[in-house]
C-alpha cells in the first residue's frame, strides 16, 4: 500500500503576500502621484472657472452700464430689476468660451440705498463651469465656481469739474507761448492732447485718454509737453503779483513743506486739493503732484523755461481713463431739479448760519425802472430766453440751480452761489466778475475754506454751446476753430455718428448754432470786451468765441468743460485759474461749495466674492 | 540500480555564481527602484507643497483689499473686506481691520492673521540650486497700486540621501477688490 504524501503550498502564499505588499505600495505611489495630478488639475480648473466667472460678471455689468451711461437715468435698470431676487435673477448674460467653458451671470439684487435717488447698488451672481459633456447646461457632476460681484451705479457730480479745462474730444493749443498762456490747474481730454504750435505754461497735471469713439486723435497721447514752473518759482510769481484779488488771489498756493507738511502727512492731506505741487512723487499708495498722464501711464516732468532741458520720470504704467461727460439732453430733468431745489446747508464750516438755508432756486436782477431787485425766475425756472446784466452797484443775484429753457445772455457783476442751466446757448457778452471774490491764500486749510465758502460762485451749463463775445463781430479766423476739422465727429455708445459741431449750421430754432435766438442786435447793443470770466462753464458742445479783443489780456477763473474748444485770445497774457471750491475733496468726497453742477454716470466697483467651487470627481 | 552522486565543485560554483548574479541584479533593481521611488515621492511632496501654498495664498489675495508687497518680495500684507451677517462682503468694501500677511522667513512661510501665526510650509527656497537664480515669492505689478501679484514658491523635499528634490510653481493672482482711485 502506497502512502500519500501531503505537501503544503507555501510558495504560492508567500508570492501572494509579496505581491499584495508590492501592490499596496504601488497603489500608494500611484495614488500620491495622481493626487498631485488632481491637485494641479483642480488648480487649473479653479483658474479657468474664475476667469469664466469674471467674463460672465463683466458681460452682465457691461449690458447694464452701457444702457445707464447712454440714458443717464435709472429708468431702464429699475424696470429690468423689478422683483429681482436670487430665485428670480434678471438681465442674464450667458455664453460659451470655445475650448474653455461656459458662463451664466445675472443680477440677483438691485436696491436704492436709503433716500439716495442718485444711486443703485447691484449684485451680479456669475457661474463659470466646465461643460464636460458639451450639452450647454450645467450638470451636478460638472465643475463649477460661483462668484458674487457688487457694484454701484451713480449719477454723481461729474469728475470733469476737477479740471480747469476738460475737452471731450481731442484737446489742443496753438499759437501760445509760456508767457501768453498760464494755466493754474489740471487739464484733461478724452482723446489726444496736442500742441499744434507754440506751447504754454501748465502749473498742474495734463492728461489724455484713449477714446475709441473719436474718428481721429483717439490714441490717448500727449504730444508736446508744456512748460511748468517749480513750486518755488510759482510762489515767487504769485507774491510779486501783489495779491491781485482777480488773479493771484485765485491761484492755489504753492506747495511748501514747512507750511503744508510733508507729502502724505495728515496736514498735507488737508491741503492737497487746494495747493499746487510741482514735483510728482509716489508715496502712501498714490501719486502726488503734477503729472503727465496718458495711455502710457504717469510721468513727472521738469521744464521751467524753453531753454531748460525737459526731464521726465516714469511713475506708473496705468493708463489714464475716460471720464463720462454729463448729458444735458434731457433738460426737463434739470428743470425739475430747479423746481425742487431747496438749500439744505444750515451752517457754514465756520459755524455761522447760512442765510439762504431752506430757500429754493432763483435769480434776482436790478430793475432800474422800479429801482429795486426783481425776481425773474418762477419756481427756479425761466421759460424762453433771458438777458441778465449786473453792475458793481447792482449785481445779478443768484441762488441754487436755475434753468432757462432757451438762451441766456449774461455779463457784469454777480453775487451769490448757483448754476444757470440753459436749453440752448449761454452767450457771454462781457466780463463776468464776482462781487465777493474768493482768495485761496491763508495760513490753514480751515481758514482758507472758511473765507471762501461764502464767496460768490457761478456755474453756466448749456445744452447747446457757450459763446463768448459778440457773435455778430466774429471773423473767419474765429469761426474756423468752430468748424471741422478743429471740431470732431464722434460715435455715440450705439456706434452712431454724431456729426462734428459746425457753427454755421442752422439748428431747430432757425438760428446759426453760434448765435442767439434773441438776434444779433440784442446782443450787440450790450456787448463789451470779454476780459474776465469768473465762472464754471459747461457745455455739451462747443465753448468758444472771442476773448480779450480790446486788449488787456484774459482771465478765466473757474473751469471750461466742453466737447470742442475754440477760444480765440486776441490779447495776452491769458490766465486760467482753477476754482478748487467745486472740487470733491479727497478727505470728504464733497466739494466745499455745491452749486449742483451737472452729474454724470459712474460705475463704482464694490466687492468680488467667491461663493463656492466644485471640482470634477 | 542507478548510482546517485553529489554536485561537482564546478556545478556548485556555477550555481553560486548564478545565485550571486541573480541576487545582485535583484538588489540593483530593488535599490534603483527604491531610489526612483524616493525621488518620485520627493518630487510629489515638493510639487504638492508648492501647489497647496499657491492655492492658499492666491485664494486669500484675490479677495483682499489694500495689498502691499514688500520691496524684498518676502512679505505681502493685506486686509479683507468686512462681512455682513449672511457672510457676504459689505459693499463698497470696508476693511475688517485685521492685519494679515504672508511672510517668508528662514525658509518658512508663515500666515499672520491678526495675532495668530501659522506655519503654512517649510523648506521654502529663495534660490534655484541649479543656477542660483532668485525665487521671489511675491511680486507686485510695479504700479503705485498693485492690481495683480505674481506668486512664486519653490519648495525642497527629501528625495534620497544627499538628493533633495525641488519644485517651483508660479501663479499670477488678480486682486479683484482693490478700490479704484480717481484717474
Amino acid at each position: 500500500m502506497r502512502m500519500k504524501h501531503r505537501s503544503r503550498g507555501s510558495a504560492l502564499l508567500i508570492t501572494m503576500v509579496l505581491s499584495s505588499l508590492i501592490g499596496v505600495a504601488a497603489l500608494s505611489y500611484v495614488s500620491s502621484s495622481t493626487k498631485e495630478i488632481r491637485d494641479a488639475r483642480r488648480r487649473g480648473q479653479d483658474s479657468v472657472m474664475t476667469h469664466l466667472c469674471d467674463s460672465g460678471a463683466q458681460a452682465c455689468v457691461l449690458d447694464v452700464w452701457k444702457t445707464f451711461k447712454t440714458n443717464q437715468t435709472f429708468n431702464a435698470l429699475d424696470t429690468l430689476c423689478a422683483g429681482v431676487s436670487t430665485a428670480n435673477p434678471k438681465g442674464t448674460a450667458a455664453a460659451a468660451v470655445p475650448g474653455v467653458g461656459r458662463y451664466t451671470a445675472a443680477i440677483i439684487a438691485c436696491a436704492q440705498p436709503g433716500a439716495d435717488s442718485y444711486t443703485r447698488q447691484v449684485t451680479v451672481r456669475s457661474l463659470g463651469w466646465i461643460d464636460t459633456n458639451g450639452d450647454g447646461s450645467l450638470q451636478s457632476t460638472e465643475p463649477v465656481k460661483i462668484v458674487d460681484v457688487n457694484f454701484e451705479l451713480k449719477m454723481r457730480r461729474s469728475e470733469v469739474f476737477d479740471f480747469v479745462k476738460f475737452t471731450n474730444n481731442f484737446g489742443y493749443a496753438t499759437g501760445f507761448t509760456p508767457k501768453s498762456l498760464i494755466i493754474n490747474g489740471d487739464i484733461k481730454s478724452n482723446g489726444n492732447h496736442t500742441m499744434l504750435s507754440g506751447t504754454f505754461t501748465q502749473n498742474g497735471s495734463l492728461m489724455a485718454t484713449a477714446n475709441a469713439k473719436l474718428s481721429s486723435d483717439f490714441e490717448g497721447l500727449i504730444s508736446g509737453v508744456p512748460i511748468k514752473w517749480g513750486s518755488g518759482s510759482y510762489e515767487t510769481k504769485q507774491t510779486v503779483g501783489g495779491g491781485d484779488l482777480d488773479n493771484e488771489a485765485r491761484w492755489r498756493q504753492a506747495y511748501n513743506p514747512a507750511k503744508h507738511g510733508l507729502r502724505n502727512s495728515p496736514e498735507y492731506q488737508l491741503w492737497k486739493d487746494i495747493i499746487f505741487d510741482s514735483d510728482a512723487t509716489v508715496g502712501g499708495g498714490e501719486i502726488n503732484g503734477s503729472i503727465l498722464k496718458d495711455k502710457n501711464g504717469s510721468r513727472g516732468w521738469k521744464q521751467e523755461s524753453l531753454t531748460d532741458t525737459l526731464t521726465t520720470t516714469s511713475l506708473d504704467s496705468q493708463a489714464s481713463e475716460e471720464i463720462v461727460m454729463p448729458d444735458l439732453s434731457a433738460i426737463a430733468d434739470y428743470q425739475a431739479q430747479s423746481a425742487a431745489y431747496v438749500d439744505d446747508k444750515p451752517t457754514y464750516v465756520d459755524g455761522t448760519a447760512n442765510p439762504n438755508f431752506g430757500q429754493g432756486a432763483w435769480i434776482d436782477v436790478w430793475n432800474s425802472s422800479t429801482s429795486s431787485y426783481q425776481r425773474i425766475t418762477s419756481g427756479g425756472n425761466i421759460a424762453g430766453s433771458a438777458i441778465v446784466v449786473g453792475t458793481d452797484a447792482h449785481p445779478i443775484k443768484i441762488h441754487g440751480p436755475v434753468t432757462i429753457s432757451q438762451d441766456v445772455v449774461i455779463k457784469g457783476t454777480l453775487s451769490g452761489q448757483g448754476t444757470i442751466y440753459t436749453g440752448r446757448n449761454v452767450h457771454i457778452v462781457g466780463s463776468i466778475r464776482y462781487k465777493k471774490k474768493p482768495d485761496f491764500r491763508g495760513s490753514s486749510p480751515t481758514l482758507v475754506d472758511a473765507q471762501n465758502e461764502k464767496a460768490d460762485v457761478l456755474g453756466l451749463a448749456a445744452r447747446g454751446s457757450v459763446i463768448m463775445g459778440n457773435p455778430k463781430e466774429f471773423g473767419a479766423q474765429t469761426l474756423k476753430y468752430m468748424t471741422p476739422p478743429f471740431t470732431h465727429s464722434r460715435l455715440d455708445y450705439e456706434g452712431n455718428v454724431i456729426p462734428a459741431f459746425d457753427a454755421n449750421e442752422v439748428d431747430g430754432t432757425g438760428t446759426k448754432r453760434y448765435k442767439s435766438v434773441l438776434g444779433d442786435k440784442a446782443l450787440s447793443d450790450i456787448a463789451e470786451d470779454v476780459n474776465q470770466l469768473d465762472a464754471v462753464i459747461y457745455t455739451n458742445n462747443l465753448s468758444g468765441g472771442e476773448l480779450g479783443k480790446g486788449g488787456n489780456g484774459v482771465l478765466l477763473n473757474g473751469s471750461v468743460i466742453c466737447k470742442d474748444s475754440a477760444h480765440s485770445h486776441f490779447s495776452g497774457p491769458s490766465y486760467r485759474n482753477y476754482d478748487p471750491r467745486i472740487k470733491e475733496r479727497s478727505s470728504t468726497q464733497k466739494p466745499l461749495v455745491d452749486i449742483k453742477l451737472p452729474r454724470s454716470p459712474v460705475l463704482i466697483h464694490g466687492t468680488w466674492q467667491s461663493r463656492g467651487v466644485k471640482y470634477a470627481l | 540500480m542507478k548510482q546517485r552522486r553529489g554536485f561537482s565543485l564546478i556545478e556548485a560554483l556555477v550555481a553560486s555564481a548564478i545565485s550571486v548574479g541573480a541576487i545582485g541584479v535583484t538588489t540593483f533593481i530593488y535599490f534603483s527602484g527604491m531610489g526612483s521611488w524616493a525621488r518620485g515621492r520627493g518630487d510629489i511632496d515638493a510639487m504638492s507643497s508648492s501647489q497647496v501654498i499657491i492655492k492658499k495664498v492666491s485664494k486669500e489675495l484675490q479677495e483682499a483689499i489694500d495689498v502691499k508687497v514688500s520691496n524684498d518680495g518676502l512679505r505681502v500684507d493685506y486686509e479683507l473686506p468686512v462681512k455682513d451677517g449672511s457672510g457676504a462682503y459689505i459693499s463698497p468694501a470696508v476693511s475688517d481691520n485685521v492685519a494679515r500677511a504672508f511672510v517668508v522667513t528662514g525658509g518658512t512661510l508663515v500666515h499672520v492673521n491678526g495675532g495668530d501665526f501659522r506655519v503654512l510650509a517649510t523648506n521654502i527656497l529663495l534660490k534655484n540650486p541649479d543656477n542660483s537664480q532668485d525665487f521671489i515669492p511675491f511680486q507686485g505689478d510695479g504700479n503705485v497700486i498693485s492690481r495683480r501679484v505674481q506668486i512664486t514658491f519653490a519648495t525642497e523635499k527629501d528625495g534620497q540621501v544627499h538628493d533633495k528634490r525641488t519644485s517651483c510653481v508660479t501663479e499670477t493672482t488678480y486682486l479683484r477688490n482693490i478700490p479704484k482711485r480717481k484717474s
